[in-house]
């Protein structure tokens, strides 16, 4: 047999002596097998309609490029009668712009309360569901050409396919082609979870790509590669706060946004690292789902819960 | 005549041709984001010439073009592969012990992959996924039949043989 048989039998080239000796080889069915499957694998998915839209920009910013006609310079002068009225026409022109302006750069806001989550639709119909005590605000004058978004707290977005879609919070920038991902900004901590599509996290001058099923936390700027369920949707969605290796702090805010409750501690390590979940509906059952895997007691009396450390007298 | 230039063909170009360059240049280079900054670049340097460039060679140029712009500043990461829905649906009913071979096969698989030189990888993912003929990946890379059925022959060894060590 020729040096190239793999080459020629893939292409079903091999004379039928050939074909029969190969086939008749101890190796054939791994070498059958590996030619199968690696006809399933797939490269992500590639974005055409994104690169197509940027290249109609592309075009169109060559095409205003051309070279400007020079205009006849020969000096205008308005006839003296018009002066009064054009200068009035002038101001409302002007006015006019400015309220235009002013109206369209408006920031549009939406904030969800204590224990509420609040579903959003955006002008180019992604969708967006609020966690609780989370704000959501974008310029709604330049959401045409830019879909870009503030967001303090923690949201999940369905992103229509378009144009590029990025979410700035105050530790970093997200930004995403049509795809399905969760934002969890808090004091310290950025989590990024991808459902669908990819997600890009910038924080600083680091990025990173995700795919579906991969997640990142970034705790006080320590990047921590995590996964979740691919097609899923974030546990919160279904009424439950989840956390891998959160420092207890921050599991105790979520409480405190998730439930209408006042937490104190007393002798606790807020910098212990917890994982786990606890209900977003139940205050009882999720102060038990705190305090358990933690070691620590608590009280109830009303609104205020207190956290103290077993061996506290 | 035909046209590049002409809005038609060129959308018809990057509709033909857009998705094969992509997965040409991730299958190398295993980053999607510079497979997709590839493809814009090689359509717009497209544009830019599109006066000069027959709608029949219009092909390799592109192929040129990407090949150019990786050349000197891709660096090869590892390539991940996902399968194919239709795959992962029809394995529902297996054995448990069917499965857990199967995903370990799988996972060889990509690891062989990835060991792979990066020319002998885009050229065997091409053939077996975009189902690519020799010919067709000889143009894009600018050698001859006979060194894509080199690679492919030696990339399949190579497969069978990081498999079997594994």
């Amino acid at each position: 047999m020729e040096d190239n048989h793999l080459a020629k039998w893939l292409n079903g080239e091999l004379s039928e002596e050939e074909q029969k000796a190969f086939v008749a080889s101890a190796d054939y069915a791994l070498y059958k097998r590996i030619a199968e499957e690696s006809t399933l694998l797939r490269a992500p998915e590639f974005e055409a309609e994104e690169v197509w839209n940027k290249l109609q920009e592309v075009k169109n910013e060559a095409t205003d490029e051309q070279p400007v006609i020079e205009m006849d310079s020969t000096p205008v002068h308005w006839m003296e009668p018009f002066r009064p009225f054009l200068k009035i026409a002038a101001i409302i022109v002007v006015m006019l712009g400015i309220s235009y302006v002013y109206l369209n750069s408006q920031a549009t806001s939406f904030t969800s309360e204590v224990a509420q989550q609040l579903n959003l639709n955006l002008p180019d119909q992604s969708e967006v569901v609020l966690n609780a005590k989370s704000t959501l605000s974008y310029e709604q004058g330049e959401w045409e050409e830019n879909r870009r978004l503030e967001l303090e707290g923690e949201a999940y977005f369905k992103v229509a396919k378009g144009s590029k879609f990025t979410v700035e919070t105050s530790l970093g920038a997200i930004a995403v082609l049509g795809t399905e991902f969760n934002v969890r900004q808090r004091k310290g901590l950025l989590e990024v979870s991808c459902f669908e599509g990819k997600v890009q996290v910038q924080q600083g001058l680091k990025k990173l790509v995700l795919i579906p099923g991969e997640a990142v936390q970034i705790l006080d700027g320590n990047w921590e590669e995590q996964k979740v369920s691919e097609g899923a949707v974030p546990s919160w969605m279904s009424k439950e706060s989840s956390f891998n290796s959160v420092p207890l702090k921050i599991v105790l805010n979520e409480l405190q946004r998730q439930f209408d409750v006042d937490v104190d501690q007393d002798g606790v390590d807020l910098n212990t690292l917890f994982s786990g979940s606890f209900s977003n509906t139940d205050l009882n059952l999720a102060l038990e789902s705190i305090s358990i895997p933690t070691q620590l007691r608590y009280t109830r009396d009303g609104k205020k819960v207190l956290f103290y450390a077993t061996n506290t007298p | 005549m035909d046209h590049v230039c002409e809005e038609q063909v060129y959308s018809q170009l990057f509709e033909t041709h857009s998705k094969t360059i992509y997965n040409y240049i991730y299958y190398k280079f295993g980053n999607s984001e510079k497979a997709h900054d590839t493809v814009q670049e090689a359509f717009v340097r497209l544009w830019e010439n599109c006066a000069k460039v027959q709608p029949e060679k219009a092909r390799s140029f592109l192929y040129t073009v990407a090949n150019n712009l990786y050349l000197n500043t891709l660096k090869a990461e590892k390539v991940r592969l996902k399968y194919a829905d239709r795959h992962q649906k029809s394995m529902t009913h297996e054995s448990p012990e069917y499965l857990m071979e199967h995903n370990q096969f799988q996972e060889k698989l990509k690891n062989a992959l990835n060991a792979l030189p990066e020319n002998q990888r885009a050229t065997f993912l091409l053939n077996r996924i975009d189902g690519k003929k020799y010919a067709e990946i000889a143009e894009m890379e600018g050698v001859s039949v006979k060194a894509i059925e080199k690679r492919m022959h030696l990339a399949l060894k190579t497969l069978r043989e990081q498999i079997e060590g594994i």
